[in-house]
């Protein structure tokens, strides 16, 4: 076979493929636009507790003040990065008007399997002892806190709680920040 | 590997026991069964459409540039794989993402569409790729069943150098079974 119709053959092999996955694309865009929206703001609910947020629109970035419709900031959700053990440990960490932790998460880490990994909803529940703690409990207990350390993981529980602590003293003494989205009542 | 149109190919010659084939996938996404129910089922339905296409092409696939070919079906058929588990079964398809669209480059279906597709009818390729597939499928679920189930005495199963070890002592398992007096 010749180098021409080598080439020719190839040619409309790639425009046969381009043209069914421009076929397929076009049946399935819409509906995966759809699932990309329904999961986007899935984390903010979990760090909120506020099932309204899922209907949110908008960016979904951190930093993000969430008003209600009348310009009422109602929660304020960041990212902040701490030192863990085995690593960096990002987290989301969700406060409300009055300076309250609404939620914390661990978004992504390296924290060692079945010891710091404690940290990760799907382990365990440990990290829901943020919810609803103001600055000063933000802390071991042993440090006059009210936050139990992870057993066998005193740096990761530490590089959380520092982190948590940090991104919340931030948040106390910042000015008041614009709305970044609106709640639909 | 004379004789691959027969159900050896799912057992005796499976392509990860027997081959060493698809080993990427197979320590990688095996941490627990339904990720390896995912990927399994995935690569098992792009092998087996993309080689009775590959077969049904075959003389039209032109003989000095035949992996191009093979390519441009098999990424075809792992983006549309890809597009409509994102459509309808999106929540798998956030866990298994990244490996679900590096079934293209999967050795075991580029092998397959090498060694048998080209050369053999649809229908044998069809019979021939279900069973590879399935065997396939069976060595993910294999370790992902032994990951997931001695990963909550031992977290190691769970962390890739347990992927390794326990796959190690499956392959020692059947080479000893195979070698057997």
């Amino acid at each position: 076979m010749s180098i021409a119709a080598t080439a020719w053959r190839l040619g409309l092999a790639g425009a046969v493929v381009a043209a069914a996955l421009g076929g397929v694309d076009a049946l399935t865009r819409a509906r995966i636009q759809a699932n990309e929206q329904r999961v986007r703001f899935v984390p903010l609910v979990e760090v909120t507790g506020d099932a309204r947020l899922a209907n949110l629109r908008g960016s979904s970035a951190p930093p993000l003040t969430v008003c209600s419709v009348s310009g009422a900031p109602l929660y304020s959700v960041f990212v902040r990065s701490a030192r863990g053990y085995a690593g960096p440990i990002e987290l989301l960490i969700g406060v409300d008007a009055k300076n309250r932790l609404t939620g914390v998460r661990a978004i992504s880490h390296r924290e060692t399997a079945g010891i710091g990994d404690a940290i990760d909803t799907r382990k365990s529940l440990w990290i829901h002892a943020f919810d609803q703690r103001r600055l000063a409990d933000i802390a071991l207990i042993g440090d006059g806190g009210s936050i139990d350390a992870i057993s066998g993981a005193s740096v990761t529980s530490r590089a959380v709680i520092k982190g948590v602590h940090d991104a919340l003293e931030e948040a106390v003494g910042a000015p008041p920040r614009n709305c970044s989205n609106v709640v639909d009542e | 590997m004379s004789s691959m149109s027969d159900t050896t190919s799912a057992w005796r010659d499976n392509a990860v026991w027997h081959q060493l084939l698809g080993l990427c996938p197979l320590l990688a996404v095996t941490t627990n069964v339904s990720d390896a129910v995912a990927i399994g089922g995935a690569t098992f339905v792009v092998l087996v459409v993309s080689n009775v296409a590959i077969s049904a092409l075959r003389n039209f696939i032109p003989a000095a540039a035949p992996l191009p070919t093979y390519m441009l079906v098999i990424g075809l058929c792992t983006t549309i794989v890809v597009m409509l588990m994102q459509a309808y079964a999106f929540d798998v398809f956030q866990r298994v993402a990244l490996f679900l669209q590096i079934v293209v480059v999967n050795c075991v279906i580029l092998a397959h569409a090498d060694r048998v597709a080209r050369h053999q009818t649809i229908v044998k390729t069809l019979i021939d790729s279900v069973v590879t597939g399935a065997g396939f499928v069976t060595a993910l679920l294999l370790v992902g069943a032994t990951r997931q189930g001695v990963s909550y005495g031992l977290p190691l199963a769970s962390l890739p150098p347990g992927a390794f070890l326990i796959a190690a002592l499956l392959l020692a398992a059947k080479n000893a079974w195979a070698s057997r007096a």
